[in-house]
């Protein structure tokens, strides 16, 4: 027998059936655990065993006893087998999905266990992806990424930012490594400040505490010459007025930049904001996401 | 901001005593997510129920970043407290190791109707009573 290997039978079924299978597979005293891939719409069933002889033998039993159960399915399971697979060490394994990249102009996302040697002009944002963490990669991220870049390079060092539905924090991390200042934050969920407090302290910003506040009512302690909001359409479209005073237009003008639209939302959130006397100085497209930024005078 | 999801992992764990071992590690493994914070997470939210095996559900997003909930208990567990059993049978449909009533049935159907899927009460009972004949436990028609 090969140590290096774990052994299981595969159970494929639709994604609509794999909870129940679970369940009368737990009736038969086989734990389980499954990953259903929402793109293809198929689960894959995992039931773990000693060796390839019980995941054979198991395999076999589970073919007798799957048409007994046919009446509770929508459909047919679509295979049954021993498979195996490489045994690695699984606290790490997981890793292999996240490399450095470059999200802007300048700045380059690193996951915290790889090394990354910086170039001259970047700026390296560090960070462990997990529960509400996300990599970066989105792009309604990445598009304010580099619209905070590219002001920041023409606007200089200690401009105020407000990150208006902070999330995990990871642009107030990254306003803080562009230069901005004072960074202030808030989200409307308790666990995201909780989240986005704990991720800014492990990176050293312990002077940007985020703050719990909704929208529609939240003042910040300052206005701010840049503001982001990456938040939701429908939520920039009924709020508006309230974000667009969030802008400080003592030196003017202020910048707006709108994040988390939907192509096709996008006309409607721009008008919108056309409409309370901004305009658009920006617009980037990434993936299915539409983000800009509008001059605020 | 919405992020898009790209899968779900189902995992039965015991309550606080999550670890990368398998099921667990290969299952986040492959699916990306950050295997020894998801079990952090979940021993913690879950340290009170020690001694219970809960469903969790793990929704994957895009970015590999993820949320995670608890379900109820599998409906075979919920059988076996209903008919006082330590396990099901050891030959299923040939042994009887246990009787629960239909009430019983109807009351373990209504936990799980929503995480069986199943739109109506009947068709949950229906589940459920099938569950107990594959675990050798016997329907009584009594209330």
């Amino acid at each position: 027998m090969n140590d290096a290997a774990l052994h299981f039978v595969e159970i494929i079924s639709t994604v609509g059936d794999a909870a129940l299978l679970e369940e009368l597979l737990c009736s038969l005293e086989l734990p389980s655990s499954s990953y259903s891939n929402l793109e293809t719409g198929k689960s894959s069933i995992l039931l773990h065993c000693d060796n390839a002889f019980a995941a054979k033998e198991l395999a076999q039993n589970l073919r007798r006893q799957l048409p007994l159960w046919q009446d509770f399915l929508s459909q047919p399971v679509l295979h049954v087998k021993p498979i195996v697979m490489r045994k690695e060490d699984w606290a790490e394994s997981w890793k292999r999905h996240f490399h450095s990249f470059k999200a802007s102009e300048r700045i380059v996302v690193k996951p915290s266990w790889e090394s990354y040697e910086a170039q001259p002009g970047e700026l390296v944002l560090e960070l462990d992806p997990g529960m509400c963490f996300g990599t970066g990669y989105h792009g309604t991220t990445k598009a304010c990424l580099r619209l905070m870049d590219s002001l920041q390079a023409e606007l200089g060092t200690g401009i105020s930012f407000l990150d208006a539905g902070c999330g995990s924090g990871i642009l107030s991390i990254a306003a803080k490594i562009l230069g901005y200042a004072p960074v202030l934050a808030f989200d409307h969920d308790p666990q995201a400040v909780c989240t986005a407090t704990e991720n800014l302290q492990t990176a050293g910003y312990v002077d940007v505490i985020p703050e719990q506040g909704d929208v529609q009512d939240y003042r910040p302690a300052q206005p701010c010459r840049v503001v982001a909001a990456n938040i939701l359409a429908s939520v920039l479209v009924e709020h508006a007025e309230n974000i667009v005073g969030y802008v400080d237009k003592s030196m003017m003008p202020g910048y707006l930049i709108l994040s988390g639209i939907l192509h096709e939302q996008y006309e409607e959130v721009k008008a919108r904001y056309v409409a309370l006397g901004l305009e658009e100085r920006t617009k980037i497209s990434l993936d299915e996401w539409s983000s800009a930024c509008f001059l605020v005078s | 901001m919405a992020k898009k999801v790209v899968g779900q992992v189902r995992l039965q764990i015991p309550a606080g005593a999550a670890n990368p071992a398998p099921p667990v590690g290969p299952s986040l493994g492959q699916a990306g997510v950050n295997i020894m914070e998801f079990c952090k997470q979940f021993n913690a939210a879950t340290q009170a129920q020690a001694g219970m095996i809960i469903p969790v559900v793990i929704t994957v997003y895009q970015d590999r970043s993820f949320t995670f909930i608890t379900k109820s208990p599998p409906a075979a567990v919920l059988l076996k407290k209903a008919a006082g059993l330590a396990s099901g049978a050891g030959k299923p449909g040939r042994e009887k190791v246990g009787k629960v009533t239909r009430k019983d049935l109807e009351e373990i159907a209504e936990i799980k109707k929503a995480d069986l899927g199943a739109r109506q009460l009947d068709a949950a009972v229906r589940i459920i009573a099938g569950t107990a004949r594959s675990m050798g436990i016997e329907v009584s028609d009594e209330a």
